[in-house]
């Protein structure tokens, strides 16, 4: 390969956030670069919700045992692994049976879809706001018009996160409850953990809008921002559309 | 004005006292000795307040082990950059510069280091450490097998040994080539300063490198005695071992995915000038495949993981039947991973060796754009077949078929790609070096691997065969035989580039044939331990096998008798080797015409490529030598400094 002369490095680009490894680049190659791997995660991301949904409706039609809604414990079940490590109905069963002997026959009731609801909403509100701070940034570039947009966004996935910890804690469930009951959690849980990230990012992104930096053309940075941030909103409501719709 | 009194290394720059902030007082001292503290905090407050639960225990190991990973990290220097990002206080230009090691010596290399070739060679120490312990226990486990009913281990410490030189094995080869190689070859083939995130780059490393010591301590906590597959209900029903194993796999998952985003981002965003995808050197497309591939088989792995935790520390039902679960879920996302993941560690292996052959049989690489779309087919197909390892479970016995006829179609493209390698050989002028021998061991075993695979995606002959000891033999043949004898042929053509000294090749010739010999004794013992019916994960035997396991256990250490030489010619070289010409292969891809070592930022000058990598035997370029001569040093490229006109570099002032 024949390697020949020269480019004329003169990006110089001061700003401290587009150094990496030591060398220059400009925010084109920067936005180029970051937009690429951020879509890349959002793919593996993706995938992870793909394979989640694929959990939901495989234990859902499988039916394993009749666990999808949990009703009942048999001493069948209780003996089902003599020598195991630990007893499989009376440890998973633990809010709902004592004896292995005891018959438990009302099913487990559906989880009410209004909490999952409000954590939509408020992210896809929250989405709004930074795909409206990114607006702000790259029409007027004003300090002001995204401190206030970046306040409001981190108070609103701040919000959803606080309205996903009471979702937790007003299931009429464990995640013992069968195949339904824990398949629920842990949707409830990854979009919990996306959450914190988002929350994490808002917070981020409302600190340094107060520092103004995100002035002078620097929009890129919000538009990762609002993609990730509008993506969390997708999963989220495809998550709670199957958890509400698929008892 | 001449070039060299133009050129300034980034090395000499004097820093100022303060630069790097926080990463000055931080390396891997620091980093376990916060992991320590903190999952000892971990453990201190998962015990106090959850021992008492239903799944107390797991529930500790669990919060320990996942706050070793996140307090060696912190102690590394990994959290710096985002939550200085956080506080509004971004990195200077300084910073970055000392974080790339700049003015630290040796010492950058037990610090979180963001240059790119500091990164990879950590990664090949790290690689041969994993496979120095992955291979102590493979010994282990062949040793025990030397007798029908050794007492040399008691049948659960057997176990736990398999399950987890398994795993050290597998995390050891998937890192094998897209670590070292990828991350200190592939940048500089693309004309690049660094990886597209130099920071998610050493952030990669010291992960993984976290995720190996609860791998580790799973011997204290029990065992995993539930093979590398991990199988529910087997692992639902194993000690707390089955926390750390699960914690070790999340936190390398983490790992292999920013590593994957990194490699594909710097390939398709940060090639020289005029390096058009067509020009990509084929080691560079095999990395990215390899990458891509990671990305999508990575999710999985972490799905099955998450959901075995919770199972097992909060009483969740996915994978338990009584209650629920199903066992054939782990297997399905288990395999949705499992078997593209063998494309992950060997596709960048196959990379390694086609620029190899290339570059000894002087001929460029044979059907070009063929290899790619081989590598595309069977990245493509490899999600498509993973049923194929369930054949026997007595799941969705009519996608049995299907499957069947995926998992065959997928040696079309592997059979192009070995096809492609043996068309760069043929009629070449061939210069057998070092690099060469692994070559054809790779071809051999390949090919072997590559037959018996069809054999076991047949649905009768699986029903033979699974289970047993010809698996074993198959994908050792595979993965061994095939990308690990990849990434050895790497190691010895790169080694001189990485080190900046030759590898001994005297030394290396005896390693090669105890390992190419090791290699046919174990496994074809193993092939024959299978035809025979001798299950897989056994510690006592029936005494009719007894002559195919001494034969098999004889031939391993035959081989870890070459792994050892190879290994003492590796340290030999690195500290007493001749001192390396920038191009001893007269190889004509970019890494080969830069100096050895390497600068910092790769390039003086921000190359500008006009040709193929490939075009040997047409115009030689000035100075490269006939095929078979003798390497001698081979002049500078012509290069012009940063900022001046190309028309001016026959002397023009500047």
């Amino acid at each position: 390969m024949a390697m020949t002369d020269i480019e004329h490095d003169d990006h110089g680009d001061s700003h401290g956030d587009d150094h990496a490894g030591g060398h220059h680049e400009t925010p084109e190659s920067r936005d180029q670069k970051e937009r690429m791997a951020l879509w890349l995660l959002i793919a593996g991301d993706g995938l992870f919700l793909v394979l989640e949904i694929f959990v939901w409706f495989y234990l859902r039609a499988l039916n394993t045992n009749g666990g999808w809604i949990f009703a009942k414990c048999t001493t069948a079940i209780a003996n089902a692994q003599p020598g195991s490590s630990r007893n499989l109905c009376t440890n998973g069963l633990a809010n709902v049976a004592n004896s292995a002997n005891t018959a438990i026959t009302a099913p487990i009731p559906k989880a009410d879809p209004t909490w999952g609801i409000i954590v939509a909403v408020l992210i896809v509100v929250a989405a709004l706001l930074a795909w409206g701070a990114e607006r702000a940034s790259r029409e007027r570039g004003g300090r002001g018009a995204i401190g206030g947009l970046g306040a409001l966004f981190f108070v609103f996935v701040l919000a959803s996160i606080v309205m996903q910890i009471v979702q937790f804690q007003e299931l009429p469930f464990t995640t013992v409850d069968g195949a339904y009951a824990s398949t629920y959690e842990f949707f409830m849980g990854s979009t919990l953990a996306h959450l914190l990230l988002v929350g994490f990012i808002a917070y981020g992104l409302w600190h340094r809008a107060q520092k103004n930096m995100y002035a002078d053309g620097r929009y890129y940075r919000l538009r990762i921002i609002r993609i990730f941030t509008v993506w969390v909103a997708v999963s989220t409501i495809i998550l709670v559309g199957v958890s509400a719709l698929f008892y | 004005m001449s070039t060299a009194t133009e050129i300034h290394y980034l090395e000499d720059t004097n820093l100022g006292p303060k630069a790097g902030g926080l990463y000055r007082r931080q390396n891997i001292f620091t980093g376990l000795a916060v992991g320590i503290i903190s999952g000892f905090i971990g453990w201190l407050v998962s015990h106090a307040l959850l021992q008492s639960s239903n799944w107390g225990t797991d529930m500790v190991v669990t919060v320990t082990m996942a706050s070793w990973v996140i307090g060696f990290n912190a102690g590394m220097g990994t959290f710096n950059a985002p939550f200085r990002w956080l506080r509004g206080k971004d990195q200077t230009h300084e910073d970055e510069l000392y974080a790339a090691g700049v003015s630290q010596g040796g010492w950058r290399y037990w610090k979180y280091c963001t240059d790119h070739k500091v990164v990879g060679t950590q990664y090949l120490v790290f690689v041969m450490a994993l496979f120095g312990v992955g291979g102590a226990l493979a010994m282990m486990i062949r040793t025990q097998l030397i007798t029908p009913h050794s007492t040399f281990l008691d049948p659960e410490t057997y176990n736990a040994i398999v399950t987890i030189h398994g795993m050290t094995m597998i995390i050891a080869t998937i890192i094998m080539v897209s670590g070292p190689f990828a991350n200190f070859i592939m940048p500089i083939m693309i004309g690049a300063k660094d990886m597209a995130f130099p920071r998610l780059n050493a952030m990669s490393f010291w992960v993984i490198f976290s995720a190996v010591p609860p791998l580790m301590a799973t011997f204290f906590l029990g065992g995993v005695d539930a093979g590398w597959t991990t199988y529910a209900p087997l692992s639902v029903q194993a000690p707390a071992a089955m926390d750390a194993f699960a914690i070790c796999i999340i936190t390398f998952v983490v790992s292999v995915t920013v590593a994957g985003i990194n490699t594909v981002v710097t390939i398709m965003t940060m090639r020289a000038k005029g390096m058009t995808m067509g020009r990509l050197p084929i080691f560079v497309w095999a990395s990215m495949v390899g990458g891509a591939l990671g990305l999508y088989a990575m999710p999985a792995f972490l799905l099955d993981m998450s959901m075995m935790i919770t199972d097992r520390a909060t009483g969740t039902s996915f994978f338990v039947n009584q209650v629920g679960g199903n066992g054939w879920l782990w297997e399905n996302v288990f395999w949705i991973m499992g078997h593209p993941e063998v494309y992950v560690i060997l596709i960048p292996g196959v990379g390694a060796i086609l620029e190899i052959c290339s570059t000894f049989a002087r001929k460029p690489v044979f059907a070009y754009k063929v290899a790619i779309a081989g590598f595309v087919g069977i990245a493509s197909l490899s999600i498509m077949v993973w049923a194929h390892h369930m054949f026997t479970t007595g799941w969705a016995p009519l996608l049995a078929g299907p499957f069947m006829v995926t998992t065959e179609l997928i040696s079309i493209p592997t059979g192009i790609i070995f096809l492609v390698i043996v068309g760069t050989l043929w009629k070449g002028s061939i210069w057998t070096r070092l690099p060469m021998y692994f070559a054809y061991l790779f071809l051999w075993n390949f090919i072997i691997g590559g037959v018996t695979g069809i054999y076991l995606s047949d649905v009768p002959a699986d029903q033979y065969f699974h289970g047993d000891m010809f698996v074993t033999a198959h994908f050792h043949y595979t993965l061994l035989g095939g990308a690990m004898i990849g990434a050895t042929a790497g190691v010895c053509y790169w080694f001189n580039k990485m080190t900046g000294r030759m590898l001994d090749e005297k030394i290396g010739k005896v390693a090669f044939w105890f390992i190419a010999i090791g290699i046919q004794v174990t496994y074809f013992g193993q092939f024959w331990e299978g035809f025979q019916g001798m299950p897989r994960r056994v510690a006592y035997y029936d005494p009719i096998f007894l002559h195919a396991n001494q034969m098999s256990t004889a031939g391993a250490y035959v081989l870890m008798l070459g792994w050892l030489i190879f290994l003492y010619a590796m340290i030999h070289s690195w500290r007493n080797g001749e001192i390396a010409p920038p191009n001893p292969w007269h190889a004509r891809t970019l890494e080969w015409l830069i100096p050895t070592p390497v600068p910092l930022e790769n390039f003086l000058v921000d190359p500008v490529v006009t040709e193929d990598p490939y075009g040997y035997g047409d115009t030689p370029p000035p100075g490269q030598l006939a095929p078979f001569a003798e390497p001698e040093p081979e002049r500078e490229p012509e290069l012009v400094p940063v900022g001046a006109d190309a028309s001016a570099s026959d002397g023009g002032s500047h």
